[in-house]
């Protein structure tokens, strides 16, 4: 290999010219040393820290099968504990015959409870781009929406968004066709904190849940007047 | 637990890590960073009976979160999931790590074009040889090996200047 190629190989990667190689040139000996001490740094800057518990995160992650947000710091044996509770749970919710829309819907607002607190107004435009992606034509939604993301809901890539109904937070899931436990008859949950109501418009199952009952009703109607799909 | 958990869950604690760091330096932001493996990783999980052999799994990791990253820019999808974060961000704009970044080799990274940042990580945080750099960037190897001369002619280029205008050396 003549200098030029030397000097270019050594660029490319100085680990792979040995010093045999260049034994008769001490330009490019002391090149080599330079890039591998520059690479030796490199290599330590690219050494990122990792964020603490993204591992235990991802794998909780693909047990719910939808994306899982840092919002506190936990603890190692926190989050491995909340992998081990979110198996033992979703593991049941998948033995139940019907892992119906309410038991989804709950699952995730429990997930996302932070979601709730969301006070700034999202653009109508950057909702509308959203909703356009599963097919549905929002034309103005009448009620001011806090929160927005694509969320996996039961395996179906859907859209949660928080509502503000006169200062109180609804959740809205909009799941598009083919979800396995879609179901066409309304349906009403509730648990201890939360009340729930899921119907279906257009092949597109809607499912509600608010604090209380009154907001669901308010809401689906409103919004009854406002989105219409496209098919 | 099935052996497709099993395996899936080996391959997230092993190669989570490079993943991520992988990510940050190609999105600049730790919050992408992030979203970005999650998705990867969630779509390995979706596709993982694909993975034939457990050695072609960096390189399909990798080819993964590529991809992803590619499909980030086409969707031209707001950042709407950090809920702490009510403003919109643009992902095209600089980070607050690129912002803040004081060590110098940092800053100097982050300035080098994408085209010769990828592949001098992907050498020398991820370990891998020229052919199958050239495999993941879908280049030839002499493409490879040109971009690599140049970022590292760059970024001795760089540390040179700034030594000379008297600024210390880091580490």
């Amino acid at each position: 290999m003549d200098k030029l190629a030397l000097r270019r190989a050594l660029y490319t990667d100085p680990k792979q010219i040995n010093v045999q190689q260049l034994a008769d040139d001490s330009t490019l000996l002391q090149l080599r040393q330079e890039l591998l001490r520059m690479d030796q740094q490199l290599t330590d800057t690219l050494q990122v820290p990792v964020p603490d518990t993204l591992t235990e995160r991802m794998l909780l992650a693909q047990r719910l099968e939808q994306p899982v947000k840092r919002r506190i710091r936990l603890p190692y044996y926190a989050v491995a504990a909340s992998v081990l509770l979110a198996s033992l749970w979703f593991a049941q919710l998948s033995q139940t015959p019907d892992a119906d829309a309410g038991q989804q819907a709950l699952a995730h607002v429990y997930h996302e409870m932070a979601a709730l607190d969301s006070r700034a107004e999202l653009p109508a435009e950057q909702v509308n781009e959203l909703f356009a992606e599963l097919g549905i034509d929002v034309g103005a939604i009448s009620l001011p929406v806090r929160y927005a993301r694509f969320c996996h809901f039961g395996g179906v890539r859907s859209l949660h968004l928080v509502l503000d109904w006169q200062g109180e937070a609804v959740t809205l899931f909009v799941i598009p066709p083919g979800w396995a436990h879609a179901s066409d008859k309304p349906l009403q949950f509730a648990d201890a904190r939360f009340v729930g109501q899921s119907i279906q418009k257009a092949g597109h199952q809607l499912v509600l849940v608010a604090q209380r009952a009154e907001l669901l009703q308010a809401t689906m109607d409103r919004l009854g007047n406002t989105l219409k799909f496209t098919i | 637990m099935n052996s497709q958990q099993q395996n899936y869950e080996a391959l997230v604690r092993a190669f989570t890590p490079d993943l991520y760091r992988y990510a940050y330096w190609l999105c600049r932001s730790a919050q992408t960073a992030e979203d970005l493996v999650q998705e990867t990783l969630l779509r390995a999980w979706k596709n993982i009976s694909q993975l034939q052999e457990v050695q072609a799994a960096r390189a399909w990791l990798f080819t993964i979160l590529r991809h992803e990253n590619a499909r980030r820019f086409e969707r031209k999808q707001f950042d709407y999931a950090d809920v702490e974060q009510n403003s919109l961000t643009d992902v095209t704009a600089p980070s607050p790590e690129h912002a803040v970044a004081t060590d110098r080799l940092h800053r100097l990274l982050f300035q080098l074009p994408l085209e010769y940042r990828e592949p001098i990580v992907l050498q020398l945080l991820v370990g891998m040889t020229g052919e199958e750099i050239a495999r993941l960037l879908e280049l030839n190897l002499n493409t490879v090996n040109t971009r690599l001369f140049r970022a590292r002619a760059q970024l001795r280029a760089q540390l040179q200047d700034n030594a000379t205008d008297g600024v210390p050396l880091h580490g």
